[in-house]
């Protein structure tokens, strides 16, 4: 068993090792779907595999495998079996509460926002319905959920020309209709359980980049690549200086320069291993329970 | 709310279902109405001589000032309620996206 948990930490160790590299890699830009079910596969993995470890470590003194050990409960266990049991009990109750608190809270921060977006926004019926904040600092956005909404500023629709505006609403569009919002719930849980992480924020920041890509990319198969560019840059610049977290790393950059020259999609066969690896990499989890059986 | 935000001051309900008289609603929708306006913290209630006074808590401005600073982010949006379609960029960042759209056109 104490093998197994050794094995599981090593290859929860080589999955962290290949976080900043795959964040480093420019193929994912060539294919964002494929390399979001990556990240998503990584991300399931490492939480998996890191409760694993700890349960292993503490269920060790008891048999030869989970099941047996399990079997064997309750029984005294030696100190660094509870220290690892407790560790991962903890993990996984804060990770739960986590996910369910800011689920809640962000289900409950869009509902008050979608109240007063209807409250004080004008519809546009010319924009399908879009709803307009009367502001003169440019932005656009969308509440995603099942009462979805597209929202922009005033500024918005004075900066940009019709076919921009148009661009930029079938990319918030993508938002909804692909439901980004469950795809990045998951890390933005991660990212608040572990915020110390390196690797859950790298994370974080390429699933959020990669899913403006992929809206990026249904909003140009009905509109001109340069003038979703040109949108961007528009809205991006003439909004408030960037301050903070994250100046300067919001990949607006690396959006417009994909629009503007296009990279070819990764070849059928690159994109087969990569889901491959996804597959794999999903599997680990359950490998690591079976290792104690080989 | 557009009808308390017009008014020069705190309205009763039965004001408000005076003001609002085409749409024919009985005067206790309206105190419904405006019971909820207020748990949900748009409107003040106030004890008046006879009756409760409704004002309003903020201006349609400041609502859309509280919108507009939760959509920028400058709100604690660390749980990515909304999806926004750029974020700022430093000065930096403009310089370069104007340079590579000028690449592009030219």
């Amino acid at each position: 068993m104490l093998r197994a948990a050794v094995l599981q930490a090593i290859a929860l160790i080589a999955l962290s090792a290949g976080v900043p590299r795959l964040a480093r890699a420019p193929w994912p830009l060539r294919a964002p779907g494929p390399a979001l079910l990556l990240w998503q596969a990584l991300g399931l993995a490492g939480g998996l595999l890191a409760l694993e470890v700890a349960a292993t470590v503490a269920l060790a003194p008891l048999g030869a495998t989970h099941a047996q050990a399990l079997a064997a409960l309750p029984a005294p266990l030696p100190w660094w079996a509870q220290a690892a049991g407790l560790c991962g009990l903890a993990v996984l109750l804060r990770l739960s509460v986590v996910l369910l608190s800011s689920t809640l809270r962000t289900l409950r921060l869009r509902h008050r926002h979608r109240v007063l977006v209807d409250l004080v926004g004008t519809r546009n019926p010319l924009l399908h319905g879009t709803h307009v904040l009367d502001h003169d600092v440019p932005v656009a956005y969308c509440l995603p959920g099942l009462r979805p909404r597209v929202v922009v500023s005033r500024a918005v629709l004075t900066a940009l020309d019709e076919d921009e505006l148009r661009a930029v609403l079938e990319h918030e569009l993508a938002h909804v209709v692909q439901r980004h919002d469950l795809v990045v719930l998951p890390f933005v849980a991660l990212g608040v359980t572990f915020p110390w992480l390196p690797p859950v924020r790298c994370a974080r920041e390429q699933v959020a980049l990669l899913v403006e890509v992929l809206a990026d990319d249904r909003a140009v198969r009905r509109h001109d690549r340069r003038v979703l560019a040109r949108a961007l840059c528009k809205v991006g610049a003439a909004g408030p200086p960037a301050g903070g977290l994250g100046a300067g790393g919001s990949g607006v950059l690396q959006r417009a320069d994909r629009l503007l020259a296009p990279p070819a999609p990764l070849r059928p066969a690159r994109t087969v291993l990569v889901l491959a690896t996804a597959a794999g990499v999903a599997l680990l989890p359950v490998l690591g329970l079976l290792l104690p059986l080989l | 709310m557009q009808v308390v935000w017009a008014a020069p001051g705190p309205l009763t309900a039965r004001q408000v279902a005076e003001t609002l008289a085409e749409r024919d609603l009985a005067y206790t929708t309206w105190l419904t109405v405006l019971g909820r306006l207020e748990r949900k913290g748009l409107l003040e209630r106030r004890r008046d001589a006879r009756a409760h006074t409704y004002a309003p808590v903020g201006s349609r401005e400041d609502l859309v000032a509280g919108l507009m600073q939760q959509a920028l982010g400058q709100a604690d949006d660390r749980e990515a309620a909304l999806q926004r379609f750029v974020s700022s960029v430093t000065p930096d960042e403009a310089e370069a996206l104007r340079r590579a759209l000028d690449r592009a056109s030219g």
